[in-house]
């Protein structure tokens, strides 16, 4: 299974579980929704260097949630997205562009704390994986897209439907 | 069964799948990814011939559209730099549609709402009647604040366009074909008349006399007179002047598809490439002639044959390279 198609079954996955794509970068090609840059907080004035584009930014009424998409269970989106979970600056600078660009849905845009709060990262991938304490994981389990969430080990970083 | 019959190639599985929800009837589609050139078959190499385009629709091995996707509003250097792929469905006789945003904010330091650069409809334009084709570009719409839309609403004219052609077979002479061309005209005259530079051709381009080129001193030492004569058969050129630079001279982008929209809007009136009222000449003031000629060779396999596909000559800081 190649990156295009883990992005696609997961963006079918969080729409059929009623989710908002809010936005993301495809891998590859260009999809309808806007692209989401969590700046670096130490060039916040000078472009995109050190910025983080994610694959998908999706809400539901309880979460916002941030998304790797990759062929296989891979370390780097863990890395990447572990980054985020520890650099609340960075979460905050997050908000501000979800913000900006006015995309967020239920009036979440008025509410930094409750925005923190429903914070979640997901990793989305084929075959095995690491279970984790604080990333969901979204398994793709085949060609057709049917797919398994595996909740991460803490209450607080679960996803609430 | 009917429905199975339809075939998505496209470049990225991500476009394929945005285009196949355009309609209930793709729902069963086909979706194959477009292979390197001279891997595909008749129908698609013949349509990959200058250049990929995003998606190209077909049904029982014959194309019925080929479709562009651009997010970005063509302005600046972008403007024309998927003219090939477009041209090439033209000459095809294949009905095109170009999707992109005529307005939009672009993003970084200097953030601003932009405009679609008007040249891009009259090439459409002048394209169109060439090739007797259809060629169309749609709206990508954008909300007060210059952000795309991009919650579905952005593909409902689209999903109608499609339909409409479903029902007629897309057939590139359907009146939907004709109500769409209208409203890239009237897009183009109301372009002009904010910005009335557009009616004219843009900085890099100067039309010139024929005779001004074969008087400089450099063209007259290196001239047979066979190339002369190729020359003089058009009493002027439209002159595009390519700014790059020894270091990334090994490069396409934006120019080879930009020069369609010089060739069409000012060169060309016929089909055929010798079917124009002026030569066009690519000019490379930064460049010598060998070392271009070295990094952009004119091999089918590669895109930098597109280089070699219109021009009537190269321009360069040390010669010219008579091409036709």
């Amino acid at each position: 299974m190649n990156e295009e198609q883990i992005y696609i079954f997961s963006k079918t996955w969080f729409k059929k579980n009623d989710f908002i794509i809010l936005g993301g970068q495809p891998p590859s090609g260009s999809d309808n929704i806007p692209v989401i840059e969590i700046k670096n907080i130490n060039n916040l004035q000078k472009g995109s260097k050190g910025s983080y584009k994610p694959d998908l930014i999706l809400q539901n009424k309880n979460n916002i949630i941030i998304a790797e998409c990759k062929p296989f269970f891979n370390k780097l989106d863990n890395e990447k997205l572990n980054n985020i979970i520890f650099d609340d600056k960075r979460k905050e600078t997050f908000f501000i562009e979800l913000k900006q660009k006015k995309l967020f849905k239920f009036g979440l845009e008025n509410d930094l704390n409750k925005f923190l709060q429903g914070l979640r990262y997901c990793q989305c991938f084929f075959g095995n994986y690491i279970e984790q304490e604080k990333i969901v994981l979204l398994k793709i389990l085949d060609e057709k897209g049917t797919s398994e969430l595996i909740q991460p080990k803490l209450n607080n970083f679960k996803i609430i439907f | 069964m009917l429905n199975k019959m339809f075939s998505i190639y496209c470049d990225s599985l991500i476009e394929a799948e945005w285009f196949q929800n355009l309609s209930e009837k793709f729902k069963d589609s086909k979706i194959i990814k477009i292979k390197e050139r001279s891997k595909n078959n008749n129908v698609i190499e013949d349509l990959i011939k200058y250049d990929r385009p995003d998606i190209i629709l077909t049904k029982k091995g014959k194309a019925l559209l080929v479709v562009e996707k651009m997010k970005e509003v063509p302005t600046g250097h972008n403007v024309g730099q998927r003219m090939a792929r477009i041209v090439r469905a033209s000459e095809l006789q294949i009905p095109c549609i170009y999707f992109f945003p005529y307005r939009a904010r672009k993003h970084g330091k200097h953030t601003s709402i932009c405009n679609v650069n008007a040249r891009l409809f009259f090439a459409i334009n002048k394209i169109n009647e060439i090739h007797k084709c259809s060629t169309v570009a749609v709206n990508w719409p954008s909300d007060t604040n210059g952000e795309l839309v991009g919650d579905e609403k952005e593909d409902l004219e689209l999903r109608e366009i499609i339909s409409d052609l479903i029902d007629c077979s897309f057939d590139k002479d359907n009146n939907i074909f004709n109500k769409l061309k209208e409203n890239n005209a009237k897009s183009y005259e109301e372009a002009v008349k904010t910005k009335p530079q557009y009616s004219k051709p843009p900085g890099s381009v100067k039309i010139v006399l024929t005779e001004s080129i074969l008087n400089q001193k450099i063209i007259k030492k290196v001239l047979n007179n066979e190339d002369v004569k190729k020359l003089k058969k058009y009493k002027e050129c439209c002159v595009y002047t390519i700014e790059m630079k020894k270091e990334s001279c090994k490069r396409q982008d934006p120019y080879t598809g930009t020069q369609f929209i010089y060739e069409y809007s000012y060169c060309r009136v016929g089909t055929k490439v010798e079917n124009r009222e002026k030569n066009l000449i690519l000019n490379f003031p930064l460049l010598k002639k060998e070392y271009f000629l070295s990094q952009n060779t004119n091999n089918f396999n590669t895109k930098s044959s597109n280089w070699y596909l219109i021009a009537n000559a190269f321009l360069f800081e040390d010669g010219i390279h008579i091409l036709r």
